[in-house]
């Protein structure tokens, strides 16, 4: 696994993007067994 | 009375058919015929769907039979418009819109097999800073028009993640955020490192890598790639993808199958099973074939569709999380055979594939605008679909090719099913398109269709003797 190190303005930002969480795409799911996941 | 023994579902659903002697068959040259034994045979309609078995002494050609019979071996007005997928997934579709952006047909490898990059006229300028506002205003207002559409974006080529596209794949990255859509992201996964960061960071907005390893082998590279001086081994991508996922974020990784990689499927599957990739619910393991559907490649070491299922059978997968992304003409008896059968393309029983049917909403936009429809057109100029604005996307009928597109697909046994191939194929040379469908079919008939049918035949009879018996007297 490769390390990530992400600032203390890196992590505000990511913790704001979480929680905007609406949707999880499936970005293959032209195919995808579990097209709806 | 005639009895049915209809194969569906993975299993034999017996149909006894009563009804007064009145119908007789125009013709029965459109339907697959194929003796099981002595007493039974099995009849397979590509234009109904139906695949059944029935008792030898009860057919009779082109003669009479019980009405409900037409329901078997009728041939339709139309071609049918179904789909043997749970009915959600077409209401998905129907009220999903993806839009893929091509930020540049440019790409840091260039793979043997690839039907983009050897392209000579392929234009791998960018797109400019303009026309991506462009797009993604139209994206907004196509949104503010549809609000009930579900809107996911991704992002394709060439490669999106090359190193001077960073500031772009940021500012899609901020608009996907400012309107809540997910994204997807198709990548050769060289850069996914330089990358790494910004993936992480924007996790939460629902990111999907896709992208190929065609072999753990640490002495080949993932994707029989020409040497460009990149480092594409699958060791260095499968570092970043167990990094990524273990961030929330999904990782669909899809393998390329040809012959030199078909008997090395099944260490696949175990070493992502046993390196805690397949298990973690952010990987998914796809299943494709490499192929050349414009005949152009040269690329002789392809395996057919048929062979490819017969090795996947061999193997015997059970993990949900691998899926298969090749499987064409035979899908529909694959799934008869299978319910579980680990495709699920939206497409109709009478459509080729997905992209030549109307239930995926999915438009490819390059630097220049055009639209594309088929994965394998985009960047062919000929196939732009129209200029991507609001005016053109409202005016798009999406396709529905089928076997009425080709006169001589009409009334082949297999029409129903292979619905004239692969538009791209045929278009190039349509005779040779056609009779490798048929003996791929064929092959699939022989070697795993009929055989399965025929066990199905043998045990549906031994617990059934009694009722066997019953029947005769």
């Amino acid at each position: 696994m490769l390390t990530v190190i992400l600032t203390k303005e890196e992590q505000a930002k990511k913790a704001k993007i979480s929680k905007r969480r609406v949707n999880c795409g499936n970005g293959n799911r032209r195919y995808s067994v579990t097209a709806l996941s | 009375m005639i009895r049915i023994l209809e194969i569906a579902n993975g299993k034999l659903n017996q149909h006894l058919l009563n009804g007064a002697p009145e119908y007789k068959p125009e013709s029965t040259s459109h339907l697959l015929i194929q003796p099981l034994s002595e007493d039974y045979l099995c009849i397979t309609n590509s234009y109904l769907n139906k695949s059944f078995i029935m008792e030898r002494e009860d057919w009779d050609e082109e003669g009479v039979y019980p009405a409900e019979f037409e329901q078997f071996i009728g041939y339709p007005s139309s071609p049918l418009q179904v789909i043997d997928l749970p009915d959600n997934l077409i209401e998905e579709s129907a009220k999903t819109t993806t839009f893929v952006i091509a930020l540049s047909y440019d790409c840091n490898l260039r793979c043997k097999y690839c039907y983009q990059q050897c392209d000579p006229h392929l234009d791998r300028r960018k797109m400019s800073a303009e026309n991506l506002t462009f797009v993604l205003d139209t994206i907004t207002a196509y949104q503010e028009k549809h609000p009930d559409k579900n809107i996911y974006i991704e992002l394709f080529g060439g490669e999106p993640l090359l190193k001077e596209n960073h500031d772009d794949v940021i500012r899609i990255f901020d608009y996907c955020v400012d309107h809540d859509y997910s994204i997807g992201i198709t990548t050769n996964g060289v850069n996914i490192p330089y990358y790494l960061k910004d993936l992480v960071i924007y996790s939460g907005m629902g990111i999907t890598i896709n992208t190929t390893i065609d072999s753990l082998s640490e002495n080949e590279k993932t994707r029989f790639s020409s040497d460009t001086g990149v480092d594409s081994k699958g060791s260095s991508l499968l570092k970043s993808i167990y990094t990524l996922f273990n961030y929330d974020i999904t990782v669909h990784v899809e393998t390329n199958i040809d012959q030199h990689n078909i008997d090395q499927i099944g260490d696949m599957v175990k070493f992502y099973q046993e390196n805690g990739f397949l298990g973690n619910p952010n990987f998914w393991f796809g299943i494709a074939r490499v192929d050349d559907r414009r005949f152009e490649t040269g690329y002789d070491k392809m395996v057919t569709d048929t062979q490819l299922v017969q090795k996947l059978n061999e193997l015997n997968i059970t993990d949900p999380h691998v899926y298969y992304a090749f499987v064409k003409s035979i899908l529909t008896l694959c799934r008869k055979l299978d319910p579980g059968f680990k495709q699920m393309e939206r497409k109709y029983i009478s459509n080729y594939c997905w992209a030549s049917a109307p239930i995926d909403n999915v438009y490819y936009i390059d630097s220049a605008l055009d639209v594309f429809r088929c994965t394998f057109t985009v960047g062919r100029k000929d196939y732009s679909q129209f200029k991507f604005s609001l005016e053109n996307l409202e005016n798009y009928k999406l396709p529905n090719r089928t076997y009425m597109d080709y006169e001589q697909c009409r009334n082949c046994k297999i029409g129903g099913f292979c619905s004239g191939g692969c538009a791209q194929s045929a278009e190039i040379n349509f005779d040779r398109m056609c009779s490798a469908e048929k003996e791929d079919f064929r092959n699939f008939l022989d070697t795993i269709y009929y055989p399965r049918v025929k066990t199905m035949l043998e045990s549906y009879l031994a617990e059934n003797t009694s009722e066997q018996k019953e029947l005769v007297s």
